[in-house]
């Protein structure tokens, strides 16, 4: 069983990857159900493994319901209006720069740099090689990097 | 400095087990790029708890569906909701016209109760024309004050 700062975890997994309100309250329970259903085997903590199904549920829900494009309203929206906030300006970069990737990048930027995972884990959890996971996280930080605000960014 | 030797810093960062020949100052600004976007992820994801109030001191914490210790069934949502009780004033007129009800029933029951017994008038809350007294049981009534039989 996830502690309540892991639960924390995954929604912010959950809601990096787009979902919102009562479909990110769905899916952090489904997250949880699955953990009770399936333990954790292959990943060390059940956090890491968790964090994995949320950003797949999040896909999964992406291409279930076609609403790639209302997440990214989503994302538009829940940025913050007081750019004189220097961690405000950041979120808003943070939150533009996430509509701007695709879902692979954005699974694995999240899993990589929020959920705290290894390469080596996230490309066994996704099934894919570990320099597919590189070349997303690489292309994605990039994509993130010009986002930034100017006195944050190099 | 060129893109290119950015992402070449960029790769021996995300990658430390890359060439290692990278010039310290690239560096630096890849990983402090990456720890402005780890930054970033974490205070974007604050906002995945923002609706949840925090309590006032001493107050504990409303229990939420992720920290139940079994998770919430997804169908809570479309349970219907429980009625609403009844108003107090509503209820207190609800309470009085049944007292009201019960009490008209039972009084004519009561009042024959009370003449049998008694063998006294009964009024109706003084107001009402006062009744001949019915005699006790066994006892035929007093005949009308023209009946010739009882005469004779």
């Amino acid at each position: 069983m996830l502690t309540p700062e892991e639960l924390n975890r995954v929604r912010g997994v959950l809601y990096l990857s787009g979902l919102r309100a009562d479909d990110l309250d769905d899916a952090a329970q489904e997250v949880q159900l699955r953990l009770l259903e399936r333990a954790p085997t292959s990943l060390g903590s059940p956090v890491a493994w968790a964090c994995t199904v949320a950003t797949n549920l999040a896909m999964d829900w992406h291409r279930r319901t076609g609403r790639q494009r209302a997440a990214e309203e989503h994302l538009r929206h829940t940025t913050p209006t007081y750019r004189d906030d220097p961690d405000v300006a950041l979120t808003v970069a943070i939150a533009s720069g996430l509509q701007r990737l695709d879902a692979d990048e954005r699974t694995v930027l999240v899993l990589r740099f929020y959920a705290d995972l290894q390469v080596c884990d996230i490309a066994q959890q996704l099934g894919v090689p570990e320099g597919t996971v590189k070349s997303r996280l690489h292309r994605a930080t990039g994509a993130m990097r010009a986002q930034l605000p100017r006195e944050t960014a190099r | 400095m060129t893109d290119d030797d950015y992402d070449e810093a960029l790769d021996a960062v995300l990658d430390p087990g890359e060439d290692q020949n990278v010039p310290t100052h690239l560096r630096r600004a890849a990983e402090r790029d990456l720890e402005t976007i780890q930054r970033g992820l974490a205070l974007l994801a604050e906002q995945a708890h923002r609706p949840i109030q925090e309590p006032a001191p001493g107050v504990p914490a409303p229990a939420r569906p992720q920290d139940s210790p079994l998770p919430a069934r997804r169908t809570v949502r479309s349970l219907p909701q429980p009625r609403r009780p009844l108003r107090p004033l509503l209820a207190a007129c609800i309470a009085i016209a049944a007292a009201i009800g019960v009490t008209a029933l039972l009084r004519p029951w009561h009042g024959q109760q009370s003449d049998v017994a008694e063998g006294t008038p009964r009024t109706t809350q003084g107001q009402g024309p006062i009744t001949a007294p019915q005699p006790p049981a066994g006892i035929p009534s007093a005949p009308p004050a023209n009946a010739s039989s009882w005469e004779s």
